[in-house]
């Protein structure tokens, strides 16, 4: 069973094809993805904190307009809990912990 | 975000128009500063704190003039609310650039835009003054993707009619998304579950000539995906492309009824290059008391919830984790749900150990800098289609339109909307005007106070 977390970040990487553009943050959802239940505290402090648009990279906010909807759309398919609500801060700047927590 | 796509789809029948040099840019930098200080809601006694700032001469000196009058006033009465003023003085977008027709006998054109508050105060040049000058996260959705639902309705747009209509819908049509998802476990293609339905009508106000257009699109297919193969995921480049097959029913004044049949395509691929951090970082001693803070509410709080009598379980914490409010903006509630949900319950099957992990967690949550905008941004759309059935409106079976865009952000650091120049090439036909031919060279500069 895939975690919350998990779960938002497969979404994002299938929406828009890319793990985040800066570096330290690559290499975290990196590892992430490879082990999700190796995942320590700190590697989830770092996860948490990842903006949307560091997986966008560029138009950020056209891009995110045009997409925005698909990409909760295969989050609510992922966790397959019918329609939910998208989380306050819905947006570019949203982190990946608020997505996360707006999960059931 | 109206008047931008009235003016976008007006430019069709005015291209090229009122050619001017780059001068306009430095003029309209000047003519920024005359404009704030004219603004007419502000007294005299307002504007003195304009004075102190130094990047706008012109509203420095003006400013100075009116001293004498403010600090009269000023003895008298509390000093204004300076936060109202520069969220009265600053919201500007200003931007200007030229064009280079590539084509025989093409005309060179300048465009320029001034807003405030989002609203159009001077402009020409359309219709590259939507696309290219306006700050990014207010232009319309990009050619290459569409929104789950829009409705456009244009005023003085058309010339005989007066104005025209867009309306389009995408949406997941969950018949095709059962098909979709056996075809897709067969063939072991698990993106094409999702496939969208799509349904689109253009017309004049008038109702005299319109088109509709309905079919089925995949959802976002990556077929450059391999470029982000290998160490350190290759380019790293967002890719994606959109593939749909639509029936399209015209109906034009004077012309007869007709069906065609089209195969049609969205795809873009891009890459950000040199990311910063838009945030203002904390001092370590903000950092410090923000942990402390917050790591010393939230094991307050969840030991009140799963430890009794000095006993500690793990399965109560779970349940009071899975218990708080998803929408909940308290920090220390926020990261006992988010890490009590996300890592493995033998991390945490201790009081001391929950302890541990949550000081961890929050302490690299709060006090890791991200870096979130691109300083610069490189991309490529295109969107094209092939018509299969009915006659051809320009004679070709295939046509396509491609842009390639370079971006750089002067100030990144202050976010995607603060100044930027962009260098665009554009070529070939856009579906809404397939007998234009396109191919040109854009420089555009941006510049927002915001």
């Amino acid at each position: 069973m895939p975690t919350p977390l998990e779960i938002v970040i497969r979404s994002a990487k299938e929406q828009y094809g890319t793990v985040p553009l800066d570096n330290n943050d690559r290499i975290a959802v990196e590892a992430y993805l490879k082990a999700p239940d190796d995942a320590d505290a700190h590697l989830l402090g770092i996860l948490g904190g990842i903006q949307m648009s560091e997986f966008i990279q560029v138009n950020v906010q056209n891009e995110w307009n045009a997409t925005e909807n698909a990409f909760w759309k295969k989050i609510e398919s992922k966790e397959n809990a019918g329609d939910l609500d998208k989380p306050d801060g819905w947006g570019p700047s949203i982190t990946l912990d608020l997505i996360a927590n707006a999960l059931p | 975000m109206l008047s931008l796509v009235s003016e976008r789809v007006a430019s069709v029948a005015t291209s090229a128009s009122r050619p001017r040099t780059m001068l306009l840019t430095a003029l309209m930098l000047v003519g920024i500063g005359t404009i704030v200080q004219a603004d007419p809601v502000l007294s005299p006694a307002d504007a003195l704190p304009a004075a102190t700032d130094t990047s706008n001469a012109t509203a420095a000196t003006n400013a100075t003039t009116n001293s004498a009058t403010a600090a009269q006033s000023d003895l008298a009465s509390a000093p204004p609310d300076v936060s109202k003023l520069i969220g009265q003085f600053v919201n500007w977008d200003f931007g200007a650039g030229y064009l280079r027709d590539l084509q025989k006998n093409g005309k060179d054109a300048s465009y320029y835009l001034v807003q405030q508050n989002g609203k159009q105060m001077a402009a020409s040049g359309s219709p590259f003054v939507n696309t290219d000058v306006v700050a990014p996260q207010t232009l319309p959705v990009p050619q290459s993707d569409k929104k789950s639902y829009q409705l456009t309705i244009q005023k003085g747009t058309a010339q005989l009619s007066g104005g025209l209509i867009e309306a389009y819908a995408t949406s997941n049509i969950p018949l095709f998304r059962e098909v979709a998802t056996a075809v897709g476990k067969a063939l072991q293609l698990k993106d094409f579950r999702e496939f969208r339905g799509t349904l689109a009508v253009n017309s004049t106000t008038d109702f005299k000539s319109t088109v509709w257009q309905g079919g089925l699109e995949t959802p976002a297919l990556h077929p450059l995906q391999f470029l982000n193969a290998g160490a350190n995921n290759g380019v790293n480049a967002m890719n994606w492309t959109f593939l749909s097959v639509l029936n399209e029913n015209q109906d034009s004044t004077g012309n007869t009824q007709r069906n065609v049949g089209l195969f049609s395509y969205r795809s873009s691929l891009g890459r950000g290059f040199r990311p910063v951090s838009t945030d203002t970082p904390l001092t370590p001693a903000e950092t410090n008391e923000l942990v402390a803070k917050v790591t010393a509410s939230a094991i307050q709080t969840s030991e009140d919830k799963c430890i009794e009598s000095g006993v500690y379980d793990y399965g109560k914490l779970k349940t009071y984790a899975d218990s708080i409010d998803r929408s909940s903006k308290d920090q220390a509630l926020i990261s006992i749900r988010f890490l009590v949900r996300n890592i493995s319950s033998t991390k945490i099957d201790t009081k001391d150990k929950w302890e541990s992990a949550l000081k961890d967690y929050v302490a690299t949550r709060y006090s890791t800098v991200h870096l979130t905008q691109s300083t610069i941004e490189a991309w490529i759309d295109s969107t094209g289609w092939y018509q299969f059935t009915g006659p051809s409106t320009n004679n070709n079976r295939f046509s396509n339109l491609m842009s390639a865009n370079l971006r750089y952000y002067l100030t990144p650091n202050k976010g995607a909307n603060s100044s930027w120049i962009l260098l665009r090439y554009e070529n070939g036909i856009e579906r809404a005007t397939p007998t234009v031919y396109n191919d040109y060279l854009t420089l555009s500069t941006g510049f927002a106070f915001n």
